[in-house]
């Protein structure tokens, strides 16, 4: 079964903590192991996994912290992001907007200010609105609040 | 997964300046931080970005750190204007609502630089570097300038570097 393989491709894949310490070898088997998986299933398949994976098993603050570190360092960020406030929105949800405690290098930031402009979201694009604070943002707020009144 | 220098530089609002040896920042932002005390005061000008750090002193075992932790993200840099790349957190200490614009990388009333934008960390290696500075708007050309000292310090050690960087393809 394709679904089979491609959630155990993205289980071994995100199953890690980000913390890990690898050889330069070892870093680059990962990253050869998302290309390869990408080039497999597609994108839009492949992030539909990552989705999944994210939504079953990062449910504190600590995971979903730990799959947007990695989620960086794959380079997922790269991509054209479906729906990206409520992905964004996530992360923001389970960390209950402590970016001070949880997010100490500012990646959550990273990531909106790279997949909102790229899906064609001006506002976050950092030429035009040098002021942009994507825990500001109406259309991630509200998705927080989504994910709240669902009981994520 | 391509890299290198790029990012998102078109549009209207968003253009370049002419190309300078070193750019003041952009009077409209200039005047619109000067009203903001989270960013400007009237006596030293910009505040100082207590995460800026020189790029080459932030070296810790083939890693790039800032504040103890390896890079990653995307973090606002500027080059001065000896040469020097200084990069840091967008994070704003003043007020957790606001961020702090790329002046505040050097400080005070109007610093100038040779080239700004957001440089790109992937686990500690330096990925790639853009001209994305609303206060800056730097002219293209002058990202050759980055790019050129990128290299050299490849040059020195790519493990700094992403595997998938232009710099280290290019080595």
């Amino acid at each position: 079964m394709i679904e089979d393989r491609i959630t155990k491709d993205t289980d071994y894949l995100f199953d890690r903590s980000y913390d890990d310490e690898l050889s330069d070898e070892q870093e680059d088997a990962l990253l050869d192991a998302v290309s390869e998986q990408i080039t497999k299933y597609g994108w839009p398949d492949t992030f539909n996994s990552w989705l999944n994976f994210l939504y079953s098993n990062c449910t504190s603050a600590e995971s979903a912290m730990n799959f947007a570190n990695l989620f960086w360092w794959f380079g997922g960020q790269d991509h054209v992001i479906p729906e990206p406030h409520k992905f964004i929105a996530y992360f923001y949800y389970r960390i209950n907007y402590d970016t001070a405690k949880y997010d100490p290098n500012d990646v959550l930031d990273s990531i909106a200010i790279t997949i909102l402009p790229r899906a064609g979201f001006s506002e976050a694009d950092l030429m035009t609105n040098t002021e942009y604070i994507p825990e500001k943002d109406p259309l991630i707020k509200a998705q927080v609040d989504e994910y709240a009144k669902q009981g994520y | 997964m391509g890299s290198g220098i790029g990012g998102n530089y078109s549009g209207t609002s968003g253009s370049s300046q002419p190309y300078a040896n070193t750019y003041k920042v952009v009077s409209s932002q200039l005047r619109k931080d000067k009203k903001d005390r989270d960013i400007y005061s009237g006596n030293s000008g910009y505040f100082k970005n207590p995460t800026a750090v020189y790029l080459e002193s932030s070296v810790s075992e083939n890693r790039i750190e800032i504040e103890g932790h390896r890079a990653e993200g995307k973090m606002t840099y500027v080059m001065d204007k000896t040469g020097n790349i200084i990069f840091g957190k967008r994070s704003n200490p003043n007020n957790a609502q606001k961020r702090a614009p790329h002046p505040t990388l050097i400080g005070g009333k109007n610093p100038e630089v040779q080239c700004a934008g957001m440089i790109d960390f992937r686990k500690g290696k330096i990925y790639s570097v853009d001209i994305s500075s609303g206060h800056y708007k730097p002219n293209i050309k002058s990202l050759e300038k980055v790019d050129k000292a990128l290299q050299q310090l490849c040059n020195k050690n790519p493990n700094l570097f992403s595997r998938d960087s232009k710099w280290r393809k290019k080595k």
